[in-house]
């Protein structure tokens, strides 16, 4: 071997060992930097963990149920998420109690220690400003230590925006064998208060929302209770007329009268029959405003037939009356509504039909799909002055003389539809007759 | 002549159907009360076989004070059946509230319901009716 050859063997062997060096430097370096990848990687892990477990306590907390019921699941997910021992949750009511530590028991402490705990935990809580969490360490000797055996103690107060309520959450924890405490560093106060807004948002809600149950309940409760007076009324009013009717029948059947009187007999009945109409037709517009809408199937043949029994009385002359139906979607909306607007188109055909010259009719065609119901009221009666069409609909708005309508009857057509869903219309000749089109929704949804 | 048993707590309605049924010559004997709790003791005290015998046609108003008509209904369905297919019950009533007619129309022995006052037409109407059987 040359001389040269041998240096340039120690150049190589040099360059080599540097090299190597470099390398296992290098080696190093990525042996250190993955295992910071594997502890970073482990802590997204468990702050995902957390996550999760947090997205779980939201949904749950949405669930309905009472105060203790939601603490109970406050302080179970604290465990849960934070990994801490032990954990509690309490509510403060201004004005109404103290701070209940309500959970304390879960912390196993004989009687005589809880109120100490309770003071010192009280006296602790007012240290710190609202909304931000506080980890306290006890060393054996502190007073806490000596109270409950952990070496660490996570709190929070928190207030709601009006302060009318306090959140106290407070969890446990040994330093040994914690997950909670090994891991999560720095963050951990910081996850703690977030958690703690989030369960003060869900308090509020559950407030509210349970505040606006008592109402809507209150609101039912009152609806009845009108109901009730309403149709008590209704009835104390009517029964007064119904004897003056019975009585007025009973002296026209024992004795025959002039004319002229048996006329007067005949306009004190009509009277009472307008009077009564009124009181049938009030009690039926309170009833459509105030009366949850139920669905049904409507059977609209059976409607309209005792419809017109219950009202082909209303006049002496007969009234021809159909009724033509198409489509075989089944219908469903509100019985007590349907018949109560039928009545009164039904009813206003016969009322107001024209007298002595023509036969009277009343044509209804029903058409029905999946998506709602068309029915046509088409007669030949008096009909309406186009002046007055505009005006029928309205509330006490009477645009006939020649008959005892109350002014109501329409308005409450109106009204009903509105109620379930449709329109109501009129196209009229004065002296030729009316065409009343309603569209009803299908409520079979 | 028929048996006929009234029952509401306003006289005027009482003496109404009493002198209905009278013009019309179908009533034999008119029994007529004015509280339905009475009534209903005297069904209960009058059984079959007894010296005095049921109505045919009860005529029953519902809003009475004390025992309502639908007291009455729910009490008088606990008599004996072979008493109560005999007897045709209506409804003589103000009420114009739907569910009042169909409830009172699930009783078997409940015939008809009719608005107040009872006209001559509508009694010959009570009177037609047969008895159902059930």
């Amino acid at each position: 071997m040359s001389p040269g050859g041998n240096r340039n063997t120690d150049t190589a062997l040099a360059e080599l060992k540097q090299k190597y060096d470099e390398l296992q430097l290098r080696v190093t370096r990525f042996s250190v930097i993955e295992q910071e990848l594997v502890h970073a990687r482990n802590r997204l892990d468990r702050e995902v963990m957390i996550y999760r477990r947090m997205q779980q306590f939201n949904s749950s907390a949405l669930e309905d149920r009472n105060e203790t019921g939601f603490l109970k699941l406050v302080s179970e997910s604290l465990i849960d998420i934070f990994e801490v021992e032990v954990a509690f949750a309490a509510l403060e009511h201004t004005g109404e109690h103290a701070i209940r530590f309500m959970d304390l028991e879960g912390f196993g402490l004989p009687a005589e220690k809880q109120q100490a705990l309770q003071d010192y935990l009280a006296a602790e809580f007012n240290n710190h400003p609202s909304g931000k969490a506080v980890l306290l360490k006890c060393c054996p000797g502190d007073t806490l230590y000596q109270l409950i055996p952990f070496t660490n103690l996570i709190m929070t107060r928190i207030e709601d925006a009006g302060q009318h309520i306090s959140l106290y959450l407070l969890g446990g924890v040994t330093e040994k064998g914690s997950v909670f405490y090994d891991a999560i560093g720095n963050d951990r106060e910081a996850a703690f208060s977030v958690f703690a807004q989030q369960v003060m948002a869900h308090q509020t809600n559950r407030a509210k929302t349970e505040a606006m149950v008592e109402r809507n309940l209150e609101l039912k409760k009152i609806n009845s209770e009108l109901d009730n007076f309403v149709y008590s009324v209704s009835h104390d009013l009517r029964s007064p007329l119904l004897a003056i009717q019975g009585l007025i029948m009973l002296i026209t059947t024992i004795q025959q009268f002039d004319p002229e009187i048996q006329t007067y007999f005949t306009m004190v009945n009509n009277s009472v029959n307008r009077m009564d109409d009124t009181i049938k037709e009030i009690l039926e517009y309170s009833r459509n405003a105030r009366l949850s809408v139920k669905k049904e199937l409507i059977d609209f043949p059976l409607i309209t037939r005792q419809v017109f029994d219950d009202v082909k009385h209303l006049s002496a002359e007969p009234l021809e009356m159909s009724l033509e139906m198409t489509g075989t979607e089944p219908f469903y909306s509100d019985p007590y509504r349907v018949t109560t607007l039928m009545k009164n188109l039904i009813s206003n055909a016969v009322k107001y039909k024209r007298h002595h010259d023509i036969q009277s009719f009343l044509r209804i065609r029903i058409q029905i799909t999946a998506a709602e119901a068309v029915l046509e009221f088409q007669d030949n009666g008096e009909g309406i002055h186009p002046d007055n069409q505009a005006r029928i609909f309205d509330m006490f708005y009477r645009a006939s003389n020649s008959s005892v309508g109350t002014g109501l009857g329409l308005y409450i057509c109106r009204e009903i539809v509105n109620n379930l869903g449709g329109s109501i219309s009129v196209v009229s000749e004065p002296g030729a007759g009316s065409l009343f089109t309603v569209i009803l929704k299908n409520l079979n949804q | 002549m028929r048996r006929f048993m009234l029952i509401d707590d306003d006289e005027i309605f009482n003496f109404l159907n009493q002198r209905i049924l009278e013009l019309s010559g179908t009533a034999g004997r008119i029994q007529i009360f004015t509280a339905a709790r009475k009534a209903l003791a005297w069904l209960q005290e009058n059984p079959a076989g007894s010296a005095e015998a049921w109505p045919e046609i009860i005529l029953l108003d519902i809003r009475m004070p004390g025992m309502d008509g639908f007291e009455f209904l729910e009490q008088f369905a606990q008599l004996p059946e072979d008493q109560l297919r005999g007897v045709k019950v209506f409804m003589l009533t103000s009420s114009i509230d739907e569910r009042d007619k169909s409830k009172s129309l699930n009783y078997p022995f409940v015939y008809g319901y009719y608005s107040k006052p009872m006209s001559p037409e509508v009694l010959r109407e009570m009177d037609a009716l047969p008895l159902k059987k059930w």
